[in-house]
């Protein structure tokens, strides 16, 4: 139902496009109507997922306030018929909350023949139209807002007209970071600019024409991925809403960025689709376009250099940087490893072989916990075993025993595992996974006294679950964590098959109270001693120091800020201080990080 | 102290007038006249040489160089700036008449044949009275020279008409007055009476001066062919053949007698300019030499479009030229620079052959275009097939 639901959305989507794009054809449009950002166009040209471009501040310069380096860069296409499109631009951070640009560009028409009448003997020429731009951006700390302002001098030199105008952009910009989705963190991108307003126009012959104005309302909404161990890609989807002479039209993007260094990107516009990707390498920023439209295929190709302003940080960064990196090297040791099991796992996933996958995933879970993507598969396969299991169809015997005997053995019920199987394998015979997996169940059955264990190793979890909820419930966060952290010990120690089910929900509730203890921080920062009860409850809980814990916590940390999980890194060391309030490199991190903020 | 006046004079000179410095005198005749040539920009000038003495003069004019004659010299120096007072009387020659001195046509149907020349003098001297006279008679002939009075106009000014038969004659005038009594005696020149070629007719190719392709011509084989008679029996004619696309700057054909030229490959669909420049052997040329036009015609061998550049904001269109192989339709699609659809229209029933559909610069919305460059895609369609050519639209309003 779900997949036809899939298909109803994307037929639905395209019939837009379509409408939009017939909408959308007729229209005039100029030189000014588009901008020379290459990323931005393998992005359907939609605007606010381009921070790695200083050419962005020709649609959006209140942008420039979340460069976090300067830049020039520079770039050209060629369109058709020999007319090319070549554009530089500059950017500098002035202030800590001002940014300076400068850019230009340049249509170059390629031959043009003049005739004053058909019969005249054609006369070839060139014509050119200019743009320049001085930009400033400035950030509004208070809002944590972006406002910008261009100012742009346009020169059109066409054959034997010439003249030159001015004009002026006003644009806005605003970023959420960590929205919590419920299934995920997102960043959300908002931006507004008004170009071309106050201007004087342009008069070539007889008529002096106004600069159009553009008005584009621009939204981004960038995700982190699961498809990769490491879940530092992310997936960003933007949308564009432009209104040109009074006509509005749809533009819309996708990228895919791996480690924030690489991107695959696909857009829309009307009447174009794109392609492109874009690399980062040490100082340089590459990017590449294609424009698919039915005149001809565009190729456009830009390239940046990116520079910071020298390091005015604290020296604690140095070593902080370095300790963390240090930590990544460790961990990248093992993760070899990781990846190699990860992408198995995988595998037997996309093969249908669940049960390999769930004992590999879960394995990666317990020992990597700082990655989500294994704890993403798990859950899929977990909720597409308790919904199969339940919602047999009659002519798939086989898959609901498959389904059917994965969540019994999950859940410690051999016996009905053992059955379901059984019945399978009248089906599959030669099926290797549930060969294997009966002939473990039947080791198990074997022994009657596997049964008494089972039943007290699920009392005594649960009973540690039920304690660390009560903890939960009762908002000590700490006493929650650590109680969740003894069950995974006990469960991980028992080597059951149904312990990591409680494994799984100690992580859960970990997460939450760890949550929730930094929302609590926030607030008792904000609201100073003012509330006394939760300045009790924070001191209640943080009486026993637990140095171990503080230390395996402070090193997660370190791994999370290595990889630029800053926000989780900094939830890890708020906990690691909660723990253990003495631990001085913690505290130092959260400084650091809370400044960098 | 006087050294450092000198040479700061010198140098006031130098920067005033410095063609002075640079010029040096090239010619020296007893009329009254020198002529000096600018030794930096090769320029040559005239300065009069009289002067009334018999002031106080104060500064030295910068006409005033030297005076010389056959029979004393004083120089006037420059470095002496100021003249001291001193009577002098020139022993010059002091009568003059100003006259054209070249050959002089004159077309004897176009009205009398009428010379005159302008007396001068310095001190003001009347002219004798019987002066100034002509002397004439025609060329290489034996007989002596006619003498006639010529007639006063006024201003110094004197003038003759003269009946005479076409030929070439010699002529000279004279004059003199009671201060000089000899007489000024002019150069003897040449007076030539003749009459224009006559007759001109057009005979090929046909003037066509609008836009009608059903009046183009092929554009092989083009021969300028005209008709034309000499002013004078036994004249002879020198045809000039001039043509070329664009009216200020055309190719230069000498024919000599001919008055046929034959062209074999011109370019196809253009419009081209031409004229005839005939003279006879003096150099008596066609009246009313005009320039022509025609318009060649073939089969348009890449799309464009005319006028380019145009301007839909007076309402101005742009006719869209191109050649169909057969009978079909074509899709006219007009594009920005960046590949937006701006405007696609079709016609139907389109003959084989040159083709042409008129496009008044909106879009589909009918709003007229920006300023800027757009692409046109023509598509073809004929049955079973399609061709596609492309041309470029520039919009200046």
């Amino acid at each position: 139902m779900q997949i036809v639901n899939n298909k109803i959305i994307i037929i639905l989507g395209l019939i837009i496009l379509a409408t939009v794009n017939i909408y959308a054809s007729g229209k005039r449009k100029n030189f000014l109507s588009h901008g020379p950002s290459v990323s931005s166009f393998a992005q359907g040209e939609t605007v606010l997922n381009n921070l790695n471009e200083p050419s962005i501040i020709f649609y959006n310069d209140s942008l420039m306030s979340f460069f976090n380096y300067n830049s020039v860069s520079l770039a050209r296409y060629n369109l058709f018929e020999g007319s090319s499109y070549n554009s530089a631009a500059a950017n500098i951070k002035i202030l800590n909350n001002l940014h300076l640009g400068l850019a230009a560009v340049n249509l170059a028409s390629g031959d043009v023949e003049i005739r004053k009448s058909i019969f005249d003997s054609a006369k070839t020429v060139n014509t050119n139209q200019w743009e320049y731009i001085l930009s400033a951006s400035f950030m509004i700390n208070k809002i944590e807002t972006s406002v910008g302002i261009n100012a742009k001098y346009i020169v059109m030199d066409l054959y034997e007209a010439k003249d030159w105008g001015t004009s002026f952009d006003l644009s806005v910009s605003k970023f959420f970071k960590n929205v919590d989705l419920n299934i995920t963190q997102a960043t959300i991108g908002v931006g507004f600019s008004a170009n071309n307003i106050i201007g004087t126009g342009i008069k070539l012959d007889t008529y002096k024409e106004d600069f159009q104005n553009i008005f584009i309302l621009s939204s981004m909404l960038s995700v982190p991925t699961k498809l990769r161990l490491q879940s530092q890609d992310t997936f960003t989807i933007s949308l564009d809403i432009r209104n040109e002479d009074s006509y509005n039209d749809l533009y819309a993007g996708l990228e895919y960025r791996l480690l924030d260094k690489y991107s695959i990107r696909a857009g829309y516009y009307p009447e174009h689709i794109t392609a492109g990707f874009g690399l980062i390498v040490s100082y340089f920023v590459v990017n590449y376009s294609m424009d698919f439209n039915e005149v001809d295929l565009i190729n456009r190709f830009s390239l940046a250099f990116r520079w910071t302003n020298k390091n005015k940080e604290p020296s604690t960064n140095d070593e902080l940087k370095i300790e963390a990196e240090q930590m990544l090297k460790t961990e990248k040791l093992s993760q070899k490893e990781a990846d190699k099991t990860f992408v198995k796992a995988k595998k037997f996933y996309s093969h249908g072989q669940y049960l390999y996958a769930t004992e590999l995933l879960q394995k990666l879970i317990i020992d990597y916990p700082s990655y989500d993507s294994p704890l993403f598969y798990y859950n899929k396969i977990k909720k597409l075993m308790d919904e199969n299991s339940v919602s047999m169809t009659a002519n798939d015997f086989s898959s609901y025993a498959y389904w059917n005997g994965y969540k019994n053995y999950y859940e410690g019920n051999y016996g009905q595992a053992s059955k379901e199987w059984a019945k399978y394998l009248q089906f599959d015979k030669e099926n290797k996974e549930i060969q294997e997996y009966y002939t473990k169940v039947q080791t198990i059955l074997k022994d009657e006294f596997e049964e008494k264990e089972q039943k007290k190793f699920e009392l005594e979890a649960n009973t540690m679950l039920e304690d660390g909820i009560l903890k939960f419930d009762n908002k000590k966060w700490i006493a929650c964590i650590k109680q969740m952290e003894k069950l995974q010990n006990f469960v991980t120690a028992s080597n059951r098959t149904s312990a990591f089910n409680y494994y799984q929900k100690a992580k859960e509730y970990i997460d939450k109270a760890v949550y929730n203890l930094s929302l609590t921080l926030k607030q008792n920062n904000n609201v100073q001693p003012k509330n006394e009860q939760k300045e009790n409850v924070i001191k209640h809980e943080i009486v026993e120091i637990d140095e171990k814990t503080a230390d395996i916590k402070y090193r997660e940390g370190l791994s999370l800020y290595a990889k630029g999980k800053y926000f989780e890194a900094e939830r890890m060391w708020e906990l690691t201080l909660r723990l253990n309030p003495n631990h001085i490199k913690a505290q130092t991190a959260l400084n650091h990080i809370r400044n960098k903020k | 102290m006087k050294k450092f006046s000198k040479l700061l004079l010198k140098l006031t000179v130098f920067i005033l007038f410095p063609q002075l410095i640079f010029s040096i005198p090239v010619s020296y005749n007893t009329d009254a006249k020198q002529v000096y040539q600018n030794i930096n920009t090769g320029s040559f000038s005239q300065k009069k040489l009289w002067y009334n003495l018999d002031s106080n003069i104060d500064f030295i004019s910068n006409s005033v160089q030297t005076y010389t004659n056959e029979s004393s010299e004083t120089v006037l120096e420059l470095e002496t700036t100021y003249m001291t007072e001193f009577d002098y009387e020139p022993d010059t020659k002091t009568v003059l008449l100003e006259y054209e001195q070249k050959d002089k046509i004159l077309i004897k149907s176009e009205g009398n044949v009428s010379l005159q020349t302008k007396y001068i003098d310095a001190y003001d001297n009347e002219i004798s009275a019987g002066y100034p006279k002509i002397y004439y008679k025609k060329e290489n002939s034996q007989s002596p020279f006619t003498e006639q009075q010529l007639t006063s106009k006024g201003n110094n000014i004197f003038y003759i008409d003269l009946n005479l038969d076409y030929g070439v004659y010699d002529y000279y005038f004279n004059a003199k007055n009671e201060h000089y009594p000899d007489e000024f005696v002019s150069e003897q020149q040449k007076l030539i009476i003749t009459e224009r070629p006559k007759n001109f007719n057009l005979v090929s190719p046909k003037n066509v001066e609008i836009d009608d392709e059903k009046q183009a011509i092929l554009d092989t084989n083009v021969i300028f062919k005209w008709d034309v008679l000499p002013g004078v029996e036994g004249d002879t004619l020198t045809n000039t053949l001039y043509y070329g696309t664009n009216k200020t700057d055309m190719q230069k054909i000498d024919l000599n007698e001919a008055t046929e030229y034959e062209i074999p490959k011109l370019n196809p669909r253009t419009r081209y300019y031409w004229k005839v420049s005939i003279q006879n052997q003096y150099g008596a040329q066609l009246a009313d030499e005009q320039i022509y036009t025609f318009i060649t015609g073939g089969n348009i061998k890449k799309a464009y479009n005319a006028p380019n550049p145009f301007n839909p904001q007076k309402g101005e269109n742009t006719d869209i030229l191109f050649y169909m192989s057969d009978s079909g339709r074509a899709e006219i699609h007009i594009y920005s620079e960046y590949g937006d659809k701006i405007k696609s229209f079709s016609v139907n029933n389109l003959a084989s052959g040159n083709n042409y559909v008129t496009y008044n610069g909106t879009d589909d919305k009918g709003n007229i275009l920006y300023n800027g460059t757009y692409l046109c895609i023509i598509k073809k369609k004929y049955t079973g097939r399609t061709e596609t050519e492309k041309c470029r639209l520039l919009i200046i309003k």
